[in-house]
């Protein structure tokens, strides 16, 4: 399929055009989760800080499509306003978590033993941390804001990073392209950012996905407690907390807003899943062993499940 | 072994130490005065600012942090969890009354959930199809993708309100009435028990999977005992074994989740001690239950590492 030569030369941008019908599903998806973040008033049906008095809770409509909440706002247009700030949290924690791990799990592999048991007990004791506990405590620290719960989200993925890309860096490390490498003078520094790095990086595509789905979860479960965004700032969450209120008579309101965020995090837990069967040598799809242009020596491809 | 056992605790108990160091130092960086708290909207009189700072003095708040720190570690060390800021009881009995909700939840949701997981995980491995599998592994996805306050909620809305079969709210204590403590206990571990089976199933297909593959399993098959005894005995083995592991380690999660599941249902646990102590500033509440809780984390995965390498004779 695609790794026939003719298309190999033509570089890697190639590979990103969709092909398969769920590739064009998803990749329409995130045209439109880029759009609802950048320019929600392209798809909003109305302005979401617009009052409907007449229409309070009521249910979906062909007026309001997903129906209106207490203060008679439209709630398709409040849940397509707030995927902004759920993605800046969710994306901005992990993307923050991610920068970090890779510089601390490169470090921990290249200056051994005091750093690396350091960095490594840091982790598992972050890990062994209840995330919850973790929110309650920062957050009584530093005031509910969609800021906090970004922090709390990345100190709480970090030691995952940390841990992955140090197991990784130590695989790619004593492969024997690496070796080669050394052996023929290229420097301690050159080595780290053009082999160790580049090639310890794929298992995070499934590790990322992963992380932002928990950060789509957490924000609600926090913002449902009261520690998450607060009020005049609108969020799944806050729309779920406030939902609590008028389930006897409005059971579809936090139905509603439920299966927003279910559907969002399922969907980037398929898309963590699928990267990683595509990477694993029991996967379905097995056109990937196709070698790395930078060296001969194909992957190992160790990712499947282990990421969570 | 002992030394790898003892380890184990030494490890423990260093990350232990560190979650009370954390924790009083977090705390003590929480804007706010608990004294004022204490002392209402009164605090804000000027003539009452000795009145504050005697308050102040008895709760120990005017010392440096360091000595508060070492105060509150040396009554620690003999058992001595200190008392309320707000109410002045002792912090202990309050904190193992909050836990028993909390506990009782996990461990029926444990009950519960893990011979599902087990039974639906080796039954799908079983039939090797790559449907079976898809559907395992998208299912178990989903579970993992609701938030479980969300499906407390349905449950409540659907059970308690529409069918009026079960109560929405409350907790009652297994001695008080061992029926109400069921009746309040089956919504919030059926919602707790859903996502465990999300994470468990995935785990335990995966284990068994390998396990039918391999050639053991091809070998017994060979000397002709049965399919029906390769798989619950055999592979059951393999697959449950690892299983400890993970329930050591999803015990943090375990906690967050149980946390919202109470908060859904008024159960009055954990959580709701801690929510309510860090809105108060209650300090010594919350170290006291940031305290238990970790301790209880810990213990379950140190335990399931201890009993992991017992039951498990390649692990040691």
């Amino acid at each position: 399929m695609n790794n026939m030569p003719a298309l190999r030369s033509q570089g890697r941008l190639r590979r990103l055009i969709p092909t398969t019908p769920m590739q064009v599903v998803g990749a329409a998806l995130v045209v439109l989760v880029v759009i609802a973040a950048l320019a929600p008033s392209w798809l909003a049906p109305s302005d979401p800080t617009q009052l409907d008095p007449d229409n309070l809770l009521s249910a979906p409509s062909w007026k309001h499509l997903l129906g209106t909440n207490e203060l008679g706002q439209d709630l398709l247009s409040l849940i397509i306003y707030s995927v902004q700030l759920e993605l800046i949290v969710a994306a901005g924690s992990t993307l923050l978590a991610t920068v970090i791990g890779i510089a601390t799990g490169t470090l921990a592999r290249l200056a051994r033993r005091p750093v690396d048991s350091l960095l490594s007990g840091a982790a598992t004791g972050v890990l062994s941390f209840p995330l919850i506990l973790l929110g309650v405590l920062v957050i009584a620290s530093f005031g509910a804001s969609a800021t906090s719960l970004l922090i709390v989200l990345a100190v709480a993925f970090w030691p995952q990073v940390h841990l992955l890309v140090r197991d990784q860096i130590r695989t790619v490390n004593d492969r024997d392209f690496v070796t080669a490498a050394r052996l023929l003078g290229v420097g301690t520094g050159k080595i780290v950012l053009q082999h160790l790095i580049p090639n310890s990086l794929r298992p995070l595509l499934v590790l990322c996905p992963q992380l932002m789905a928990i950060g789509i979860l957490t924000e609600a479960g926090l913002s449902f407690l009261g520690l998450g965004v607060q009020p005049p700032e609108v969020s799944w969450g806050t729309l779920l907390l406030s939902s609590k209120n008028y389930y006897q008579d409005s059971p579809w309101y936090p139905l509603i807003i439920g299966i927003v965020i279910t559907a969002t995090s399922f969907l980037l837990m398929l898309l963590g899943d699928r990267w990683a069967r595509r990477g694993s040598p029991d996967g379905r799809s097995r056109k990937r062993t196709k070698p790395s242009p930078r060296h001969p020596n194909p992957l190992p491809q160790n990712v499947s499940g282990e990421a969570t | 072994m002992l030394t790898a056992i003892a380890q184990r605790v030494g490890r423990a108990i260093l990350l232990m130490w560190f979650v009370t160091v954390i924790t009083f130092l977090t705390l003590r960086l929480t804007p706010g005065d608990p004294a004022e708290l204490l002392l209402g909207p009164a605090a804000a009189d000027p003539d009452s600012a000795a009145l504050v700072q005697e308050l102040r003095h008895t709760l120990g708040l005017d010392r440096s942090v360091v000595v508060q720190y070492g105060t509150w570690i040396g009554r620690l060390l003999r058992g001595d969890l200190g008392t309320s800021n707000q109410s002045g009881t002792a912090i202990l009995p309050t904190v193992l009354a909050a836990a028993s909700p909390t506990v009782w939840l996990i461990v029926l949701s444990l009950v519960v959930a893990v011979p599902i997981s087990v039974l639906l995980g080796l039954g799908a491995a079983r039939a090797r199809s790559r449907w079976v599998d898809a559907t395992v592994r998208h299912l178990s996805s989903l579970a993992m993708a609701t938030p479980g306050f969300w499906i407390g909620l349905l449950f409540i809305i659907f059970f308690a309100v529409k069918l009026g079969a079960l109560p929405s709210t409350g907790y009652t204590s297994p001695q008080v009435s061992f029926g109400g403590f069921l009746e309040h206990m089956i919504l919030p571990v059926a919602t707790l028990s859903i996502y465990l089976i999300g994470i468990l199933v995935r785990f335990v297909h995966l284990e068994a999977t390998t396990a039918l593959q391999s050639d053991f399993t091809r070998t017994a098959r060979a000397m002709g005992i049965s399919r029906g005894r390769t798989t619950w005995v055999y592979t059951l083995r393999n697959a449950v074994l690892p299983m400890i592991t993970v329930v050591g380690v999803q015990m943090g999660s375990l906690i967050g989740g149980a946390v919202l599941v109470e908060q859904v249902f008024g159960l009055g646990g954990l959580g709701q001690l801690m929510l309510q102590g860090v809105l108060n500033r209650d300090y010594p509440t919350v170290q006291g239950a940031v305290l238990f809780t970790t301790a209880a984390v810990v213990l379950a995965t140190t335990l399931a590492d201890v009993i992991r390498s017992v039951v498990d004779p390649r692990i040691r």
